[in-house]
């Protein structure tokens, strides 16, 4: 009980940061739309190909968003020592973990929001009907995301280069997690594309859960002093 | 053939490089521990001390 | 605090591993390469297999030492454990990247292409990034007792992801082609196979032991510029 209280007091404090400082959300929104736009002109104006590859460029484009939020998920700790403040306060450190958690994946899920309609806009995705499946699938993949980011990002809190080390060590865990949303988005989206959708919603809730495990487990022993 | 044999040089020389490297570096490193005695930082409070002011 | 000089009894044995690894070594590649007939369907580009699969045997090996080192670090917090996980991935690495290009030497004449996306070859891909970001973590932490938590930290996730890789991997590649099967072996070939293992198995082992040492040594001398 206690945890989740610690958890909601941290993710509280973000929120109300994110509102008063008129935050980044609206520019790493126009900055993921303007990523599929790109995409449309670097392969051209081919009806079915974009079709095809929507779900990829999609996924994409999320992954390079959500590398720039995670990026940022302790900026406003890392002024004026605020990490090592909320380590003195006695109790669970891995609330800090969790409330980050669900900062990111609110921010991501709401980026999703703006993004999929401009995907289904721009690349002919026929979304009708499918919505709920579709964003179900959009959760489980931005879960695993959010999980492995944010763990990383405080790994790499104090590391050198580490704009660099974010991607370099957080990219080759995801593939399972992108070959997932991708494969699962276009089996539900495209008529033409084979393969079930159960098999790859099982991989995602799987990687899901033993990453939600294994990095909530072991977080402390990264803010170890 | 030759993918063959470019295999079997490629790995020989790879294997030959990674050991002289690390032998060179063993070699270095027990040269310049016989160069400064065993002194006050094998004592265990300096060590300790040492730490610290590292962390 | 454990004492980290380099401990007299392992002195010699990197000597007698350098001895056997060169000699089986040196063995198992002029048998690989000359006595063993060649492969009726592949002809002689066949005879890479006799490096290809122990040096993807050892980077298996090596990425689980570092898992295992990595969870006794955690427990234990000893330097030792966390010395022998770094020189385990390092010789890792190098084993991933040579079974990756003797793959690729093989895979051109006999698929006619340098790189397919078959999965093991992808999964072999993935697991040398995850290993080159362990390095580069122990590269970029200055301080050795955060270097080797973080490290160690990195080791576990990334292990824990080796078989969700390759299941993923392997069901995306199935919707297009059918994994190749692994082909029945003559016993001669199945024997040189075998040494050329052993000859792997005692190279790493000779390796990782001098990694270690000189880990030790550094650590000492570090220790000691630190005092000055």
């Amino acid at each position: 009980m206690e945890v989740w209280l610690r958890t909601w007091a941290i993710l509280w404090k973000d929120i109300l940061i994110e509102v008063r400082t008129k935050g980044t959300f609206n520019a790493m929104a126009f900055f993921a739309a303007l990523i599929l736009f790109i995409f449309s002109f670097a392969i051209g104006p081919d009806f079915d190909l974009l079709r095809r590859i929507a779900a990829g460029l999609l996924w994409v484009g999320i992954t390079f968003t959500g590398l720039l939020a995670l990026a940022r998920t302790y900026h406003s700790e890392e002024l004026a020592g605020g990490l090592e403040a909320l380590l003195l306060y006695p109790g669970e450190p891995r609330a800090i973990f969790l409330g980050k958690l669900v900062g990111n994946l609110a921010v991501l899920l709401l980026v999703e929001v703006i993004l999929y309609p401009v995907a289904a806009v721009l690349f002919h995705m026929d979304l009708t009907g499918k919505i709920l499946p579709v964003a179900g699938i959009a959760f489980l993949g931005t879960l695993g995301f959010s999980v492995i980011g944010t763990f990383y990002a405080a790994l790499t809190l104090h590391l050198r280069a580490r704009e660099v080390m974010l991607p370099l060590l957080v990219l080759p865990l995801l593939v399972p997690v992108l070959l997932g949303a991708v494969s699962a988005t276009a089996a539900l989206v495209d008529p033409a594309a084979a393969g079930g959708v159960a098999g790859w919603v099982r991989l995602l809730i799987a990687f899901d859960v033993l990453y939600f495990v294994v990095c909530t487990w072991t977080f402390p022993v990264l803010l170890e002093r | 053939m030759a993918y063959l044999w470019a295999g079997y040089v490629l790995t020989w020389v790879a294997m030959a490089w990674f050991a002289w490297r690390l032998e060179s570096r063993a070699r270095d490193a027990a040269r310049r521990l016989k160069k400064s005695p065993r002194g006050e930082a094998e004592t265990p409070d300096a060590r300790s001390e040492n730490e610290s002011v590292r962390a | 605090m454990t004492e980290l000089t380099a401990s007299p009894r392992l002195k010699g044995w990197h000597r007698l591993l350098a001895f056997l690894a060169v000699a089986t070594t040196v063995v198992g590649s002029i048998i690989g390469l000359f006595v063993v007939p060649p492969d009726a369907m592949q002809g002689n580009v066949q005879r890479l297999m006799y490096l290809h699969v122990p040096a993807a045997w050892l980077a298996f090996l090596a990425f689980f030492i570092v898992f295992v080192m990595a969870v006794l670090y955690l427990i234990q917090r000893d330097p030792r454990w966390d010395m022998i996980a770094a020189g385990s991935a390092e010789i890792g690495v190098l084993f991933t990247a040579l079974t990756l290009i003797l793959g690729s030497l093989w895979g051109k004449p006999i698929w006619g292409v340098w790189w397919t996306w078959d999965p093991r070859l992808t999964t072999t891909a993935i697991l040398l990034v995850i290993y080159v970001g362990y390095l580069a973590v122990r590269s970029f932490a200055a301080d050795p007792e955060r270097r080797a938590r973080w490290s160690a930290v990195v080791g576990i996730v990334g292990f824990a992801d080796v078989p969700i890789v390759y299941l993923s991997v392997t069901w995306w590649r199935s919707l297009h082609q059918p994994p190749s099967s692994p082909m029945s072996m003559a016993p001669s070939m199945l024997w040189t196979l075998m040494l050329n293992v052993v000859a792997f198995t005692l190279l790493f082992g000779y390796l990782l032991v001098r990694k270690y040492q000189v880990a030790v040594a550094e650590r000492a001398l570090e220790d000691r510029e630190a005092m000055r």
